[in-house]
């Protein structure tokens, strides 16, 4: 059971692709949470979203590749702009004009791209352990080759798509064991090696090769371009996307950083009292 | 003794009028302080200013008529005008372009018409108890204030609010006695009483009347177009027992100009005074909401990744204190090795814990001296302890919001306090703000009279006494462990104030407890008689001759708690 239903729900279809949402609560400002890499869909907020939605409107939406979302073949499908204009055609159908928008990840270049590109839909960002890329990978992940043949592939190399086509589920197992450094994350490792089952490696990795058109200087370009109050918070135990990352998005966009110590790569779900309190903060602020 | 000095002092003058000023600290914002003058000035607002120029530049003024200020004694001098154009004098005189505004009671339509007319100057308006005719006044002060300028016949209560009754010989202070009486309906709130008396009294009758005629204040829809004026964010605090000025204004202040509204239950009209911890949080929330400065790089430690770590504040009264502390940290961390300790404490305690090596937290430079100010008091005479410790009241605070900090950045799970009065007390009166574990040490229970002190110290030893008695029994999850340091024999039999049995009728909402009266801090109105002569004490004087039988002391006397079983606990209110 869960511990809030959505007080309505729908699917907006766009280029084709149906994007499931749910909407919950009346406050304002609303808050905007947003997909990350389709690894897994809007549940990974579940956290989150009752209690924020006694505070604000709470808005999610399964990113396509995920969830209840059209799982598009196309890599060009996964674009940048595409999850940006997704969030957009979610907030018309949800009734949402601005909102402050909260990511994850991967799901930073989205928040990114919507605050950059359209100042007027939003209040406010909080980034949550971003996959910037602004920064060099960690050591430890400079082993991936995604698309060479790896026999037997460890660790990392375990990240590539020839490998995701047979050994899908070992690659999830893998990942999200590096996402909770955090001991005693039993729980949170099951609910998200579960969703990222819902999905498949080659959703997966076409997904994954839209970034390929992304890098430091594009994001760097965007950070600079952002108006909106903007926090970021950074795990210094983030073993997916490093914490360096957290603390060159907050200079490049000028906010402050979080920096939750001990804490990896979904603080959201391992420490949900902090990261809420640090949402309803920010969220407060931009209230007034 | 002050427990700040102002770092900058100075006087504006006006067509020929000297209005005084004080600046504190160099932070960002900058905050003025406008204090409802003549009646008061900048000295009310003493519980708040050391705390708040650690963060902020504080500007105070004593306003014109009182204080360090002249005191015209025409009303035309007192127009809002001109009292508004003073204001900005002395931001000019400061060098603050742009400030927050606090202002309390008469000074809000003031600060209403500076934010107004000025909204270049005015980045915020923190309204305390605002006396703004938005909303009808109190019933009590209707027929007295029509009444102002009648000759009134052997005047009461509101009644000597009267301009013939205050140029009557002593009319004017037994207005104030009154007055303030009123304005503080808050149980033990005796130092303030004395203070805002004394304050008032810094003035004289004339200039109190000229001020009261010379006000013109908006009122009704000329007041509510001033509100809807102000463009800068508000926020009004209101005490729900103010007898001053209905809670309705504040309410209704709070609508017109689009605030927030902070009620403040069971507070009467100066929560600055009596609440000063909880009013300088909400201060600094609302400069730091509307400046962005609450979201800063900060760092959140998850909870099982944290260090254990106690934070120990050692009093600097007597340094046998120092060194049984010291003794007590020591065994503390042979039993549990991997627990940091940080102190905070100032000199000359500092000087022990530096030559054992111990680690003082860099915040201790904050604090302000309670030892120079215990040495100020025994200038040229006997120490007078009970009065000596009222009278470090503002330092006390000063202190405790030190500590606050402290303790709510370092995480501490254990707080131990060897007579930190200030950390027992305000956790008490503020008892949200614990954190930790807490243990209070201490060498004595309870205040005796000194046998000149009279009547009058033997009802404030029995309000301090039954203050802290109510506290302990309302809150006794704020002490995880109280230990008293010393032995049997060196407590007094007796009570902490005994039966006293108040006569007449005190204000409308002081508590009574059986056994223990608690009645208007005016000692005038109510009569005291002490049924029970002995009064309780246990006091002792802690020495050892070695650090190990200060561990050794301190251990055995840890078994014995001390609870107020003696006195019944107050019925709930229904």
């Amino acid at each position: 059971m869960r511990a809030r239903y959505p007080d309505s729900d729908g699917i907006v279809v766009r280029d084709g692709v149906e994007i499931r949402y749910e909407r919950y609560g009346n406050g304002w400002p609303a808050i905007l949470l947003l997909p990350t890499w389709s690894i897994v869909h809007s549940r990974h907020w579940k956290m989150q979203v009752p209690y924020l939605a006694r505070h604000f409107t709470v808005v999610c939406f399964d990113g396509r590749g995920s969830g209840g979302s059209g799982r598009p073949a196309d890599p060009s499908a996964y674009s940048d702009a595409a999850f940006a204009l997704d969030a957009l055609a979610v907030m018309d159908a949800a009734g949402i004009g601005r909102a402050v928008l909260v990511s994850v990840s991967r799901g930073v270049l989205w928040a990114l791209r919507l605050c950059a590109e359209h100042p007027d839909r939003v209040l406010g960002s909080v980034f949550i352990a971003p996959g910037a890329l602004l920064v060099p990978p960690l050591a430890e992940r400079r082993v991936q080759r995604f698309d060479e043949v790896i026999d037997d592939p460890v660790g990392w190399q375990t990240y590539n798509a020839h490998y995701w086509k047979t050994h899908y589920p070992e690659f999830v197992t893998f990942f999200v064991g590096r996402m909770f450094t955090e001991p005693h994350s039993t729980k949170q490792i099951e609910d998200v090696t579960g969703w990222g089952l819902e999905t498949d490696g080659e959703t997966l990795a076409a997904a994954d090769r839209a970034l390929e058109g992304s890098d430091a200087a594009a994001t760097r370009r965007l950070a600079a371009r952002l108006a909106c109050p903007v926090l970021v918070m950074h795990g210094t135990q983030d073993a997916v996307r490093s914490y360096a990352e957290g603390k060159a998005l907050a200079s490049g966009t000028g906010g402050p950083l979080v920096t939750l110590a001990g804490a990896g790569h979904f603080p959201h779900t391992r420490d949900p009292v902090q990261v809420n309190l640090l949402i309803k903060q920010f969220a407060d602020r931009i209230r007034r | 003794m002050r427990a700040r000095l102002p770092d900058r002092e100075g006087v504006v003058q006006r067509d020929g009028v000297r209005v005084a000023f004080e600046v504190f600290g160099q932070g960002e914002p900058a905050l003025l302080l406008i204090p409802a003058s003549p009646i008061t000035h900048a000295r009310s607002w003493k519980g708040i200013v050391p705390s708040l120029a650690r963060r902020f530049t504080v500007v105070t003024t004593d306003g014109r008529g009182t204080g360090r200020s002249d005191r015209p004694h025409t009303p035309e001098c007192y127009a809002p005008a001109e009292v508004t154009a003073d204001l900005l004098a002395v931001l000019d005189a400061a060098g603050i372009d742009l400030t927050f505004l606090v202002a309390h009671c008469h000074a809000v339509p003031w600060a209403l018409c500076l934010a107004a007319d000025h909204p270049e100057r005015v980045a915020g308006l923190l309204a305390i108890d605002p006396a703004v005719a938005v909303a009808p006044p109190h019933p009590h002060t209707v027929e007295p204030d029509r009444r102002w300028a009648d000759v009134v016949d052997a005047p009461v209560g509101w009644s000597m609010r009267n301009r013939h009754f205050w140029r009557q010989d002593g009319g004017y202070r037994e207005w104030i006695e009154f007055f303030f009486g009123q304005q503080l309906p808050e149980p033990h709130s005796t130092k303030q009483y004395e203070d805002t008396v004394g304050w008032a009294l810094d003035t004289d009758a004339e200039a109190m009347i000229a001020e009261r005629e010379g006000r013109a204040a908006p009122a009704g829809r000329e007041a509510e177009a001033l509100c809807r004026r102000v463009r800068c964010p508000v926020c009004v605090l209101h005490g729900s027992d103010d007898r001053c000025q209905p809670v309705a204004r504040g309410r209704r202040l709070a609508e017109l100009t689009g605030g927030d509204l902070v009620v403040l239950e069971g507070a009467g009209h100066l929560p600055h005074g009596r609440d000063p911890v909880k009013v300088t949080r909400l201060i600094t929330e609302f400069a730091d909401k509307i400046t962005g400065a609450s979201m800063h790089a900060t760092t959140w430690t998850r909870g099982p990744c944290r260090p254990a770590r106690a934070l120990y504040l050692s009093s600097p009264i007597g340094l046998g204190h120092a060194r049984r502390d010291v003794a007590v940290a020591k065994e503390l961390k042979r039993l549990r090795p991997e627990l940091e300790i940080d102190w905070l404490a100032q000199h000359p305690v500092t000087t022990v814990l530096e030559a054992e090596g111990e680690r003082i937290h860099p915040a201790s430079q904050w604090l302000a001296s309670e030892s120079a100010h215990v040495a100020s008091e025994a200038a040229g005479h006997d120490l007078h302890c009970f009065q000596a410790l009222r009278r470090m009241d503002e330092i006390l605070v000063a202190n405790f919001m030190v500590f606050q900090e402290v303790v709510e950045e370092g995480r501490y799970d254990l707080v131990s306090g060897d007579e930190a009065w200030d950390v027992d007390y305000y956790w008490h009166e503020n008892p949200e703000l614990k954190r930790g574990q807490n243990v209070w040490l201490t060498d004595f229970v309870g205040y005796l009279p000194m046998p000149d002190g009279g009547e009058r110290e033997a009802f404030l030893t029995t309000d301090y006494n039954a203050e802290m008695i109510e506290h302990i029994d309302r809150y006794p999850w704020i002490r995880d462990r109280a230990i008293f340091v010393g032995n049997d024999e060196d407590i007094v039999p007796g009570t902490f104030g005994g039966t006293c049995q108040p006569s007449g009728t005190g204000p409308r909402g002081i508590s009574r407890t059986p056994g223990i009266s608690l009645a208007s801090p005016h000692p005038s109105r109510t009569r005291w008689r002490r049924s029970v002569p002995s009064w309780g004490t246990a006091m002792t004087n802690w020495s050892a001759s070695s650090p190990l039988a200060a561990a050794e002391s301190a251990g055995r006397s840890s078994t014995r708690l001390w609870r107020p079983t003696r006195w019944p606990r107050r019925p709930c209110p229904s």
